[in-house]
């Protein structure tokens, strides 16, 4: 009996394929979806299994996993709508017509294997680069001048640079990026061409730019083809410093005060004029847009409270303390704005030096700051950087019930938490400690020459030197380089996508994530 | 006793309760009830061939006091994501399972037939391990397919997969 004569049988055979794949591990499941399309299809078409397989390994409630699924799967949309309109060709398994694979829907399936892909291109260097040539419209017409480029911002979406009076966004999101300039009425274009600090957020909806000098906010909506078209000018009140975050529609301001909390004022670019859609009553030190329901957005504030303000009738844990409310200023059918805030006070900050630190929160203490890595219903992680003194790290998982608590010298740490570990790093080492027991597991030190740029995918630590980039795969505790990334000796910026490196006379991706 | 024959037309005589591991045999023989017809009027198999239905046979008889997997319990074998939590094959199912390739896959096939729960569990088993760390050239070769991607289903695929030749 030949294995021809099975071959003859196997359009019968689906249930004993499934059977059969089952019991493959998972990285065998891919390969066997890789030997044929029927194959692919009885592989990709258990979505239960592959999602399974995806939240083990990328935990929906991580705020950058969520942001690189709503990427993929735009991404994903778009390209396939451009690309292969093509007629579809049917294929004939069991009887049952069968689809083209780009016929499919997006499935769990793609969306882990196209996540697992791109952690392999990082550290593979596997990518194309792309480089875009000084823009023309940037030069300075009277002396001829060309002036250095300076990054607002970088993230997965995009990229938006100044070069002289000049603003570019560049979408990356065609195979040839370009720049394109982000225009404004001549009511408003001599404002941002003389403005000083720029600071700027993007997403795939909007690009927002705060002139904080002149306390005004620029936007521009992205059209599907993300081509920005300019959409008003917010003009904010006057002790709003800096765009603390972009989801959707929804943009929040924050201001500061001398303890380094600041109230919110929270913009709906679909609706609102010169007033936000909702101010808030008191000063929290960190604001993050959580989650998008609909029309809704959920926003969590932060605040790291003192053990003196707490009553002793208090529990001596940590506690939320958790309210609803609605838009301040809204008319009440629009009332389409909810606050859960949460309090976290310092003593169960699990180390005996958090402990002492935490006395110095009631004190006035301008040059700290508080910043938020993530902010979700499932970690979040909130840290003090003083420029002049030390400071600490606090990590707190609210699902988990964890806190953890770090000192550090000398210059703020970057700081990242992947699955149950916490990666610090500062321009001269890392370390990883486990949340859960709280064991440092490893660190590094790292050579004088290195600087550290940004993190990737909260896996890969990018620093570069004057022949490079070295990255550090904080997963497997190793560090590597290519030839693909020899070339990015100015890498200015990282995002979960790849590096992004600006030279005197032009800028040079290095994408990773360039699957469509 | 009960008469298979084969489909060539070789007759077998076992024992009733070893073939009723068989759920489609024993449904067949409940449904005759009690009569002694079924002892001489032979129960046609046009499916399974004379050398498998023999295999099939010395299964059954090996494993005649094992409990029946049905069915209904096929779902207890996976885990919490859908994966089979046990790939270990005892001894004797292991030389059971030695044959050429064609013969293993028509042992499948006859398993599938028959349902013979446990019996298409242990050939299907065999063939994951046989394809486990194998290329996708080795897989097509396995089980004699095509490579029916066109160019560019293939390249999206090769794309989105080469991560999993990392070693």
């Amino acid at each position: 009996m030949s294995s021809k004569r099975f071959s003859r049988r196997l359009p019968y055979a689906t249930e004993i394929l499934q059977n059969i794949f089952t019991r493959l591990p998972t990285k065998e499941r891919v390969a066997v979806a890789r030997a044929s399309k029927r194959f692919y299809l009885i592989i990709a078409d258990n979505d239960g299994y592959w999602y399974q397989q995806f939240d083990l390994c990328y935990p929906e409630t991580n705020t950058s996993v969520k942001e690189w699924l709503r990427w993929f799967d735009k991404a994903a949309a778009r390209v396939e709508d451009n690309h292969y309109k093509k007629p579809l060709k049917f294929y004939i398994a069991n009887g049952v017509l069968g689809m083209s694979l780009f016929s499919l829907p997006l499935n769990w399936f793609r969306r882990y294997t196209a996540r697992k892909q791109l952690e392999s291109n990082w550290k593979h260097g596997r990518g194309n680069s792309f480089i875009c040539d000084y823009p023309a419209g940037a030069i300075d017409s009277k002396n001829n001048a060309e002036s250095p480029f300076y990054m607002l911002t970088t993230n997965i979406w995009g990229t938006v640079i100044r070069v002289g009076k000049c603003i570019y966004y560049s979408p990356l999101q065609d195979k040839s990026p370009k720049l394109v300039a982000l225009k404004a009425p001549d009511t408003h274009a001599s404002t941002l061409q003389s403005a000083g600090k720029l600071s700027a957020a993007v997403n795939n909806q909007f690009i927002a730019i705060l002139v904080s000098s002149s306390q005004k906010c620029y936007f521009w909506r992205l059209d599907k083809a993300a081509k920005p078209t300019f959409s008003g000018c917010l003009e904010l009140p006057r002790e709003v410093e800096s765009i603390e975050d972009l989801r959707a529609n929804w943009l929040v301001f924050r201001t500061k005060d001398n303890m380094n909390r600041g109230k919110a004022y929270i913009y709906d670019l679909t609706k609102d004029g010169p007033t936000p859609r909702v101010s808030t009553y008191y000063g929290w030190h960190i604001y993050k847009i959580h989650e998008l329901r609909g029309n809704k957005a959920i926003v969590y504030a932060a605040h790291l409270g003192s053990r003196d303000n707490i009553s002793s009738a208090q529990s001596q844990d940590y506690y939320y303390n958790q309210r609803q409310y609605g838009a301040s200023n809204a008319q009440a059918e629009n009332t389409n704005l909810h606050w859960t805030l949460w309090r976290v006070t310092p003593f169960s900050l699990c180390t005996e030096k958090a402990e002492t630190h935490s006395m110095a929160f009631s004190m006035s203490s301008p040059n700290s700051e508080w910043k938020s890595r993530q902010l979700t219903d499932d970690s979040y992680l909130i840290w003090r950087d003083d420029s002049n003194k030390n400071g600490f790290i606090i990590v707190h998982s609210v699902l988990k019930g964890i806190q953890f608590a770090k000192e550090f010298t000398g210059a703020t740490p970057t700081v990242s938490i992947n699955n149950d570990r916490v990666i610090m790093s500062t321009t001269t080492e890392w370390s990883v400690t486990t949340l859960s027991t709280k064991q440092l597991i490893h660190k590094t030190k790292i050579g004088d020459d290195l600087t550290y740029i940004g993190t990737a995918l909260e896996r890969f630590w990018v620093t570069r030197h004057e022949e490079g980039v070295i990255i550090f795969d904080v997963k497997y505790n190793d560090e590597f380089s290519s030839n693909f990334y020899r070339n990015a000796t100015a890498p200015i910026g990282i995002s979960d996508r790849g590096i992004v490196s600006m030279f005197s006379n032009a800028i040079v991706w290095f994408d990773v994530g360039m699957f469509f | 006793m009960v008469k298979l024959t084969s489909s060539e037309g070789t007759e077998f005589d076992v024992e009733r309760s070893v073939i009723e591991r068989s759920l489609l045999i024993k449904n067949l023989l409940d449904d005759v009830g009690e009569s002694d017809t079924c002892a001489y009027t032979p129960i046609p198999l046009p499916n399974v061939s004379g050398p498998i239905l023999a295999k099939v046979i010395e299964y059954c008889e090996h494993h005649r006091n094992d409990p029946v997997v049905g069915h209904g319990d096929a779902d207890a074998e996976l885990d919490a994501s859908g994966a089979r939590v046990s790939d270990e094959i005892d001894e004797w199912d292991m030389e059971f399972c030695k044959v050429d390739q064609g013969t293993l896959f028509e042992m499948i096939l006859a398993a599938n037939y028959l349902d013979i729960r446990s019996m298409l569990d242990l050939t299907c088993k065999t063939v994951a391990n046989m394809i486990k760390n194998k290329t996708p050239e080795e897989i097509r070769k396995t089980f004699n397919i095509t490579n029916d991607f066109s160019p560019e289903e293939e390249e999206q695929v090769q794309r989105e997969n080469a991560w999993c030749e990392d070693r």
